[in-house]
């Protein structure tokens, strides 16, 4: 048990990180992004022996998480949509790297939940078309498909996603 | 920063992340403690309903006043724990076979819609079960009973002819009636 608990806190504080970032990048803003990923990793430690043994324990928790997150933002669109309405002139103030990170995560956030969903998994996380598939639970193709539409939603948002990114959506 | 792979590397932190390991291990604790807490509390509530029974019995025309209904969610945890076979749908007319959900007492939930297996986490908020993590097999299926999406539609807990031997749950006017496994 005490084998297991330090194992599980090793893989927690190694994928927190990647996880709070993906979250946020999810959700929009990093509070709420931590307090779903320690939902998410909660649930990895309550079922350690089955998650150690996986292919992917990341990817168990990162689907887990994106899980979660879908269903917050279900839950809490409308009181998301007006925080964001709230706070956004007090951080257009803080500086240009804010500015374009607030830029960024409210183009990702006019995403689907799929698109969301492909875009962190492939351009964050680092996944292929084959993890994306099966991180999301669906077919390679469909991932191809998302990223390409994500890829061209966030251009006409007015974002620079750059060649390497085409480069990624082409394969 | 002109790449996608930048620009979302540095919009998805604000700030160092403020918890760790332990903060995860306390929250585990803290959720076994609860459905442990829960798991005692359903006992309790059938001790409670074989209290009324027997009071009810011996009733010498006192104010026997035992609410029972102020543990709603606990009830329809303990009534809703086994395993429910699917007997009509909404969705569609001919369903396939051997659809099934299992509510264990520990918060997991399995199933089969047909043509996929998936696992999941349920627990019941007043009258709508709400069903989180839900991870299926993903294969596309020739009938779609849609049960994934009601699942997750936190349907309302009913039971279609009264008693505890069935069960439907519903959202909108989408609906699967279940009959409890013998």
């Amino acid at each position: 048990m005490v084998v297991n608990d330090m194992e599980a806190g090793e893989f927690c504080d190694q994928l927190r990180d990647r996880l709070v970032g993906a979250l946020t990048l999810a959700c929009g803003d990093q509070g709420t992004a931590e307090e779903l990923a320690q939902d998410a990793l909660v649930r990895a430690w309550e079922r350690w022996d089955e998650v150690r043994q996986m292919d992917s324990p990341d990817g168990w928790v990162f689907r887990v998480a994106f899980n979660l997150a879908g269903s917050w933002r279900r839950r809490r669109a409308a009181e998301w949509r007006a925080n964001r309405r709230a706070t956004a002139g007090d951080r257009a103030t803080a500086g240009e790297d804010l500015a374009q990170s607030q830029a960024v995560r409210k183009a990702v956030a006019g995403l689907s939940d799929r698109q969301r969903a492909v875009v962190v998994a492939r351009f964050y996380l680092g996944y292929d078309v084959a993890g994306t598939a099966a991180l999301l639970d669906c077919a390679p193709g469909t991932v191809k498909a998302t990223t390409h539409q994500a890829l061209a939603r966030l251009r006409d948002s007015g974002l620079a996603v750059g060649q390497m990114a085409e480069e990624v959506d082409a394969r | 920063m002109s790449d996608l792979q930048d620009m979302l590397s540095s919009a998805a932190h604000e700030r160092p992340v403020g918890f760790d390991h332990r903060d995860v291990q306390g929250r585990a604790v803290v959720r076994r403690r609860r459905r442990q807490a829960a798991r005692v509390g359903a006992a309790g509530a059938t001790l409670a309903v074989l209290a009324v029974f027997f009071v009810s019995f011996g009733d010498t025309g006192g104010d026997d006043d035992v609410d029972v209904a102020s543990s709603g969610e606990v009830q329809h945890e303990s009534r809703l724990a086994g395993r429910w076979t699917a007997l009509a749908y909404s969705a569609v007319v001919v369903p396939p076979q051997g659809v099934y959900v299992q509510f264990d007492e520990g918060g997991r939930l399995e199933g089969d819609d047909g043509c996929n297996e998936f696992t999941a986490e349920w627990e019941v908020e007043a009258d709508r079960l709400v069903v989180d993590n839900f991870q299926s097999d993903g294969e596309a299926c020739e009938v779609d009973i849609r049960l994934r999406e009601l699942l997750l539609a936190e349907p309302q807990i009913g039971s279609f002819d009264g008693d505890d031997e069935s069960l439907e749950l519903r959202a909108g006017d989408d609906f699967i009636a279940f009959g409890r496994d013998s």
